[in-house]
């Protein structure tokens, strides 16, 4: 028998350490597959996983991959033990999961088919047809959505151009489609039995029994004001079905469709459709995503065995993705590097007081400009709301125009926010010394903040100034607010605005910025753009400029019927133009995005975004007078008594039934139920943490006890080459297995690494790598760590 | 669609359904992949054994988009053909994109890309299969001491019985941790 060490102590696999059984690849693969399922106690499912793992077990023990005819034959004979044909299924089920060639699987599919498989009867019989027949359901639908994939030739052309990353967005740009079409379905409901039952008297009827001010809308002839009124949602527009005040339900009073109750239950169904429809997605990832939470531990691991996108078709996408696999080994190698020298730099007391303190203005400052942007848009939405109505009636070409003008300020300036301080936070937060990953999460969350806090002033705005109205209200006070007769109409119109400056801004921003700035780097000679450089797709504000769009047509639902078709078209026209942008205008990243490779990541930030919106509608509902001389609400006092009206005309049993589920008697408990649920869950998912932490502890206890065996087996064999020193130190608790990570002897020569606030080029950052390294580095055998 | 040559026959589909990831659609579309490569070679009638014995050459499977690209072609190929030469039947092609899919398990991905970085074929992952892997990811960019740097990385983190190499139980583990696998690992036709 050779000699069974290699050079520095390692075993060589062709002695005693190849025989290992956890060497024996497909063993070890179907072994954890086994240990996994078997913890289920159906005895049919351990007899039949028990013929698979003797299956494999008798399956070749060499690495190559080959057809096995004699192995499958000797495996074929287990099948013999199967009896029910549910038994069959379930092994014929698994057998695909074989890592296995084809023809081997083949051959024992004949054979287990082939088996003395006896027709059961009975309920188990039944209920395995049931199980058949809903796969083959299940079949037919993945071939439908295979043949009717939506886009789905664009989304390859754009993985083989970007890879997965980019393509992620799509994903979910595509998923946002499906959301908005269902809502698009579900408002039908409002707005085509009243197109139906068309009389357009949106004046208050006989109905109204109140004794507001008449609602009517001046349309003006000139065709100039015309074209304004569409962009403003003002005049001719605002006569249209595309607001709530079109929606009186005279027409249908002859009828026995209740409009007001359709419409507030066509709102709350949206809403928890959407919010089902999330939930789906999310649920469907979970378990992925909980896995890949991972722990930091194996980074280099995923580096190198989990970086390179083999969907990439396109050669200079896979020149770049070199380049960026390049770039990540360095940059990470330099980060472990930076964060040794941080660690042995805040030893010292008076450094770390200074950190910390840089930290704390830092996050001051980051608030204070929240803040101040805050007050920005709320101050730019009160000027324009009050600028607009004391200007109601100007005439002339450039006062309407600056009256436009003015009244876009809001979008505008969010928009303007929305593009500057993410710039301002990425600059700040070099001060800040965190770790690369760190970063990149602590920039994101600032921005989503930055995102939903200008969506919420912009609420809270908008609130002030229909509170303040003189509405319903039959003497009239001299307030300076202006006088909104509908207010629904006019929260409508903002929010309208603020789609069409959306939609604009997607449109524009893609044609008219991208793209020449990409023909200006390629065609143009001078200095000034390449120093810029070609566009980015930057996928986090892409994400974040959806879900601000999503976010405004879950609020404009309640006020624009009519939104969701909106959204419907947008979201086709924003995949357009992104398509264009990547394919044409933004090169492969160079620096690949870390920030949340998932689709699971984006879903949570549009989920939370989803409750933010939700809090508004749910309040509008609840709590705010409708106004008395327009809409389906006109009669009630608040939207909900819609619901309760109808209720109270339900016979007793179903009043006494409704009553009793929206008391608190029953939400109440129901809400401390499901809180000690939460608590549960995180509790156990700690445990289980600490479980597996406590596992892989002993798996490399249990590793050093089968090297010190097989030491003591060659010994033992005549063999006197003295045992090989470990690698790690002592794993005295769980804390020495985080701090063994090698760092390269010298640290002191480091500092070159972190002058460079920009990502080095290749070129120089080789030279300092090398430089860095200067002693080559060693194994670390045996440092007394 | 009129009458025309069924390509596979109904028990044959259904094998193939059975023994992939795929429906008997996608399993179609593979075919006609397949065909495009070298229309004059693979029949339209595959009703024999011909999707057991027709092979197509190395080189030619190499010029599919989907691969042409990837650093590891040649090890990918070797890994889903007899005895390792490469050339492919339609049941091997069918069964490499199968794994590739986006329906197939996690297991199944990591036993392939075990095999797929495993160049010696020694049922280990050394130090100098960890070096060539490195070196085709990057295109020879980096200077030995960063190779080196890596590996031993590599190493410390997913080594737990310290013999110097990764067996599969150890890679499956690492594997299983890392976030991008599943989404990289991942061929679309």
């Amino acid at each position: 028998m050779e000699n069974g060490h290699g050079t520095k102590g390692h075993f060589d696999d062709r002695g005693l350490a190849g025989q290992l059984p956890s060497r024996q690849i497909h063993q070890s693969a179907l072994r954890t597959k086994v240990g996994r399922n078997s913890i289920a106690s159906d005895d049919s499912k351990k007899s039949s996983l028990a013929i698979m793992s003797v299956l494999i077990s008798t399956m070749s023990r060499r690495n190559r991959v080959g057809p096995d005819t004699e192995e499958a034959e000797k495996a074929a004979q287990q099948f013999q033990s199967i009896t029910t044909e549910e038994e069959r299924h379930k092994v014929l089920h698994t057998i695909r999961q074989l890592p296995s060639p084809m023809a081997t699987k083949m051959q024992l599919k004949k054979k287990l088919m082939e088996g003395p498989v006896t027709e059961s009867y009975g309920v188990k019989q039944m209920k395995f047809e049931n199980k058949k027949r809903m796969q083959s359901v299940k079949n037919a639908w993945h071939n439908f959505k295979y043949t009717m994939e939506l886009w789905g030739s664009s989304m390859r052309t754009i993985e083989g151009h970007h890879g997965t990353g980019v393509v992620s967005y799509f994903v979910f740009l595509r998923y946002l489609l499906l959301v908005n079409f269902c809502m698009f379905l579900l408002s039908m409901f409002i707005w085509v039995p009243e197109a139906i039952h068309d009389e357009s008297a949106y004046t208050s009827g006989s109905t109204a029994a109140t004794c507001t001010p008449l609602y009517d809308v001046n349309v003006s002839s000139n065709a100039f004001e015309l074209i304004l009124d569409f962009f403003q949602g003002s005049g001719w527009m605002e006569k249209t079905m595309m607001f709530y005040g079109y929606y009186s339900g005279n027409g249908l009073e002859n009828t026995s469709y209740k409009l007001s109750l359709a419409y507030i239950l066509v709102c709350i169904s949206c809403l928890v459709v959407s919010l089902i429809l999330m939930g789906k997605y999310l649920v469907s990832d979970f378990r992925e995503t909980i896995l890949n939470a991972g722990d930091g531990l194996t980074e280099f691991c995923n580096k190198v065995f989990g970086t390179w996108d083999y969907a990439l078709t396109d050669n200079t996408s896979a020149s770049i993705k070199h380049k960026s696999v390049r770039f990540e080994l360095l940059s990470d190698m330099n980060e472990q590097i930076f964060v040794k020298e941080r660690e042995q730099r805040l030893r010292d007391g008076s450094l770390r007081c200074k950190l910390y303190t840089i930290r704390i203005i830092i996050n001051i400052f980051i608030v204070l400009v929240l803040g101040a942007s805050g007050y920005l848009i709320y101050y730019v939405t009160d000027y324009s709301t009050g600028y607009v109505s004391r200007n109601a009636d100007v005439s002339g070409t450039t006062e309407v125009l600056l009256k436009l003008l003015v009244q876009f300020l809001p979008a505008i300036t969010i928009s303007a926010l929305n593009g500057m301080l993410p710039v301002i936070f990425q600059k700040v937060v070099v001060g800040e010394e965190y770790t690369n990953a760190f970063v990149v999460k602590i920039t994101l969350v600032r921005t989503v903040f930055l995102r939903l806090a200008s969506l919420t002033v912009l609420m809270v705005t908008l609130y002030s100034a229909v509170t303040c109205s003189t509405r319903s209200v039959c003497m009239s006070t001299s307030s300076p607010c202006s006088v909104i007769t509908c207010w629904e109409t006019y929260v409508g119109q903002q929010l309208y605005k603020l789609i069409i400056a959306d939609f604009l801004a997607v449109i524009i921003k893609t044609l008219l910025v991208e793209l020449p700035r990409r023909l200006c780097y390629e065609k143009c000679s001078c200095g000034i753009f390449k120093k810029i450089g070609p566009p980015e797709f930057d996928i986090p504000a892409c994400v974040l400029d959806l879900v601000y769009s999503q976010c405004l047509y879950w609020l404009a639902l309640t006020f624009a019927p009519l939104a969701p078709t909106f959204a419907v078209l947008k979201v086709v026209v924003t995949f357009y133009m992104k398509r264009l942008s990547v394919l044409k205008a933004c090169p492969p990243a160079e620096q690949p995005s870390r920030a949340s490779r998932t689709n699971t990541f984006f879903m949570v930030i549009l989920l939370i975004a989803f409750f933010i919106c939700s809090v508004p509608v749910g309040y509008v509902f609840y709590d705010m007078e409708p106004s008395h001389g327009c809409g389906p609400f006109r009669t009630y006092g608040y939207m909900y008594h819609a619901i309760t009206q109808t209720v109270e005309g339900w016979p007793s049993g179903g009043q006494g039934f409704y009553n009793l589920i929206v008391s608190p008697a029953v939400t109440g408990p129901l809400i401390i139920f499901l809180i000690l649920l939460i608590y549960y869950c995180s509790v156990l998912a700690s445990a289980h943490k600490s479980v597996a932490d406590i596992y892989r502890e002993q798996l490399v206890m249990e590793g050093r006890d089968k090297q010190y065996l097989m030491v003591k087996v060659m010994e033992l064999g005549g063999d006197s080459t003295p045992a090989p020193k470990p690698r790690r130190a002592q794993p005295a608790g769980l804390k020495n297995i985080n701090e063994t990570a090698p760092a390269p002897r010298k640290v002191a020569s480091t500092n070159s690494f972190r002058s460079n606030d920009r990502p080095p080029s290749y070129q120089t950052n080789n030279q300092q790598m090398s430089t860095g390294l200067s002693s080559p580095h060693a194994m670390p055998v045996d440092d007394g760590w | 669609m009129g009458n025309k040559i069924s390509t596979f026959t109904p028990e044959q589909l259904e094998a193939y359904e059975d023994c992939t990831f795929f429906t008997s659609k996608e399993i179609l579309h593979i075919f006609s992949r397949y065909q495009a490569l070298a229309p004059d070679k693979v029949p339209y009638d595959m009703t024999g054994k011909e999707a057991q014995t027709v092979r197509i050459a190395h080189d030619v499977i190499l010029t599919m988009p989907e691969l042409k690209e990837n650093p590891f072609k040649d090890q990918i190929c070797k890994v889903f053909s007899e005895e390792g030469s490469g050339h492919m039947t339609f049941e091997e092609f069918l069964d490499m994109f199968s794994v590739f899919s986006e329906a197939a398990s996690r297991d199944i991905k990591s036993v392939y890309a075990f095999k797929i970085y495993d160049w010696d074929g020694d049922g280990n992952l050394n130090r100098s299969d960890l070096e060539a892997t490195l070196l085709k990811l990057t295109q020879d960019g980096l200077t030995q001491d960063e190779k080196n740097f890596v590996v031993d990385k590599v190493l410390e983190e997913a080594d737990l019985d310290d013999d110097g190499m990764l067996s599969y139980v150890e890679f499956e583990h690492v594997i299983s941790r890392a976030p991008d696998f599943l989404n990289t690992f991942h061929v679309r036709i």
